[in-house]
């Protein structure tokens, strides 16, 4: 989540049939600062009768324009021609928001506003401090509503605005093509209204002229709060019938900067409008004024009439109005405060100011007037399109979830395959190394049991060489031995003679003395019988060893 | 509250689905690289064992045996070699008599455990009675007894008879063990000798 502070500017565009507003307010300590402005000629025969027609045209046109007062910001108000809505007052009973709603929903739908299209519609509730003290003719119809007398509560009037879906639609087309975004949609009218409100000041009373191309709106208001509303089907159109535009008027579609210099729409004087026209709207005028002045009876002393107009040629509309209804008329110039310091694009002068009521009051849609209410007839497209998105998201989180299952899935699948792989290569080239373990043992066990054996055997042997060499080495002089006779059991038995009895004992030592003789004895010895010498015969007795007492030749090398 | 709860399912539901196929294939990787390791571990040892097995079968076999396989020819062959070897010494046999009948003792006494060693070999013992003279004889015992096969020499009588000459008696005793081939699946013969 991006943690940028949210940008206060904000756009107020407004599509007029001569050509195309945009003022740019920020909000700064609560209050509107105008940042910029500008206007450019509508593309000719792009907008008939309040309709974009040419989506494409305007959206380019709008673009130029945005480049050329260099403005970055993207939000944007749009006005909707006072053709292209459908303005109804109607009596509600006096019931919560919710309910209020979807009376005013099936109220639109069976007052056909929308001329049968799906569209989009917005209300304001009118105040209740004038209802109070409205006339008697209300009762009545308060018991109708309550459907009992016990409850004196008087039905409540809406003001509802209602277009058709196409004029929505052409709207966010254009402004989209021209990289904004559509912040909200707006009735021209109204928003003129939100511009007078802010140049009349809080607390103040008057009525309120609002007029477009086709038709002007009144307001009525007392102490800031908008008591009524109502339409008449006479705008700048026909007032400005008879007046012939001049060669550079924005129809022709001039440039910005011919707009800097002084517009042709100027070069009209008063007496030209049509005073058919002029009569028939002083009339109306004057007659709704009465109305409400006889049914609101708070209204009666008020004498103060402001006026807002979409047309630069409508500049002295003021002055024959209140010369006809011999009431102060009053044209608002919204921006007057502003161009008293350097503004962009303030070149217009008061050219500009007097007809950019529209623009200024969308701009404005944003600051916090809290006596005028927000109208959006964007807002149903918007949280279609939103739930459109969103949906579009939730679909392609699904995707992104079953692409990560899948990738999860078949990553663990080839993993395992190469787990079971790898385990039967291991397996086999441990069973391999087992089985060479195997063959190795059984060759170093059958080395060493063949060492064993030959060990063990040669226990049951004697060592006869060294035993002849060590009994034949030790024979003295004058000594001989008749036999050697050893035993299965290593008992050894040496008979022999000597020529004397010395010898005998030298002999007999030296044989002790053997290493391979143990406990070596004479058993007997005795003098040889006198006819055959001069000897002495002896026999001795000892043991011997083993012949693994003797160190193998093989084994001293190792 | 719907297109909250949308947005909200759209983040947690990937979120936990790549979180889960994160974990399982880490999991996966890692029981991979164990097998990997293992694999390389068995690899080494499947190494070393061949190594072990070519040194095994490099070194010299033992000179000095014990025993002979039993054939039919093992008689003849040792009474041949005796003869020849007397031939060349110089010596005398005049007699000889031959008993395979005793056998080796597997065990000191009645209730002692067999030798294992002792299992399956047949003693065979020849009473030689040697005539020569003493150095004669001498090279011939001391041939017996250095000779690769183990030859034990027991039940000595050495008796000196006239004109120099000598009489030896003696019991030679060799062993045999009965005929088998064992081979492993290494290829490597065992030879039981």
């Amino acid at each position: 989540m991006s943690m940028r502070k949210k940008d206060s500017s904000i756009l107020g565009i407004e599509f007029h049939e001569s050509e195309i507003r945009v003022i740019q307010l920020r909000s700064r300590q609560s209050q509107p600062d105008l940042e910029k402005m500008g206007r450019i000629a509508m593309p000719i025969g792009s907008m008939q009768n309040g309709y974009i027609i040419a989506p494409e045209v305007v959206s380019e046109a709008l673009k130029s324009l945005l480049e050329s007062m260099d403005v970055k910001c993207t939000r944007a108000v749009i006005g909707l021609a006072g053709e292209c809505t459908n303005v109804r007052t109607i009596d509600v009973p006096p019931v919560c928001d919710e309910e209020l709603a979807v009376i005013v929903s099936g109220e639109v739908v069976d007052l056909n506003m929308t001329h049968g299209d799906q569209g989009a519609h917005a209300y304001i509730r009118m105040s209740k401090q004038s209802q109070l003290e409205i006339g008697d003719g209300w009762r009545d119809q308060t018991e109708v509503w309550m459907g009992t007398s016990s409850h004196k509560a008087k039905p409540e009037l809406v003001t509802v605005f209602a277009t058709q879906h196409a004029a929505i639609l052409c709207i966010r087309q254009v402004v989209e093509g021209a990289g904004l975004t559509v912040e909200a949609i707006e009735p021209t009218h109204y928003a003129m209204y939100r511009s007078m409100l802010k140049t009349a000041g809080s607390l103040t009373t008057f009525f309120g002229l609002m007029v477009g191309p086709a038709n002007t709106d009144i307001a009525v208001v007392h102490q800031g709060e908008l008591v009524a509303y109502r339409r008449i089907d006479i705008g700048s159109r026909v007032i400005t019938s008879d007046i012939v535009p001049s060669n550079d008027f924005a129809y022709l579609g001039p440039s910005v900067e011919e707009y800097a210099n002084e517009p042709s729409e100027a070069k009209s004087v008063p007496s030209n409008l049509n005073r058919l026209s002029l009569e028939a709207f002083t009339t109306e005028i004057h007659r709704t004024l009465y109305y409400y002045q006889r049914e609101y009876p708070s209204l009666s002393d008020c004498e103060r009439v402001l006026i807002a107009v979409d047309d630069g040629r409508l500049e002295t509309l003021a002055d024959e109005l209140a010369s006809r209804l011999g009431l102060t008329v009053e044209p608002i110039r919204p921006l007057s405060g502003s161009l008293d310091r350097p503004v962009a694009g303030t070149s217009f002068t008061n050219r500009f100011d007097i007809v950019c009521s529209t623009a200024f009051g969308l701009a404005m849609h944003g600051q916090s007037l809290s006596r005028v209410p927000r109208i959006d007839l964007y807002s149903v497209e918007r949280v279609a399109e939103e739930k459109v998105v969103s949906i579009r998201n939730f679909r392609g989180s699904i995707l992104t979830s079953a692409l990560a299952v899948a990738v999860g899935v078949a990553g663990c699948a080839l993993y395992q395959n190469q787990i079971a792989q790898l385990d039967r290569e291991a397996l086999m080239t441990n069973t391999q190394a087992s089985q060479v373990r195997k063959a190795i043992n059984t060759v170093v066990e059958d080395r060493h049991r063949q060492a064993d054996q030959y060990k063990a055997f040669r226990k049951t042997g004697i060592p006869v060489t060294e035993i002849l060499d060590s009994i034949a080495g030790s024979v003295g002089p004058g000594t001989g031995l008749s036999s050697v006779a050893v035993s299965p059991n290593q008992q050894v038995v040496i008979d022999g003679e000597s020529a004397s009895e010395s010898s005998m004992l030298v002999t007999i030592k030296t044989l002790q003395e053997c290493p391979l003789l143990t406990d070596l004895h004479i058993n007997w010895f005795r003098q040889v019988a006198p006819e055959k010498g001069t000897g002495i015969s002896f026999e001795l007795h000892g043991k011997t060893i083993t012949s693994d007492r003797i160190r193998m030749h093989e084994e001293t090398k190792k | 509250m719907s297109l909250e709860r949308f947005r909200v399912l759209g983040w947690v539901i990937p979120i936990l689905c790549t979180a889960t196929s994160g974990f399982f294939i880490y999991r996966e990787n890692s029981a991979f690289n164990q097998a990997s390791e293992d694999r390389n571990k068995a690899r080494i040892e499947a190494q070393q064992a061949l190594q072990e097995q070519k040194l095994i079968e490099t070194l010299p076999e033992e000179k000095k045996y014990a025993t002979v396989e039993a054939s039919p020819t093992e008689e003849y062959t040792f009474v041949t070699s005796l003869r020849s070897m007397a031939v060349k010494c110089n010596t005398k046999v005049s007699s000889w008599t031959s008993d395979s009948s005793e056998q080796p003792r597997e065990g000191n006494q009645k209730g002692q455990q067999e030798d294992p060693l002792m299992k399956g070999i047949v003693k065979i013992s020849a009473n030689l009675l040697l005539q020569g003279s003493y150095s004669n004889i001498r090279t011939m015992i001391s041939t017996l007894e250095t000779s690769d096969r183990l030859l034990t020499l027991s039940n000595l009588v050495w008796t000196r008879e006239a004109n120099d000459s000598t009489s030896l008696a003696l019991k030679v005793t060799r062993y045999v063990v009965p005929k088998k081939d064992q081979k492993v699946s290494s290829g490597l013969q065992i030879k039981s000798s």
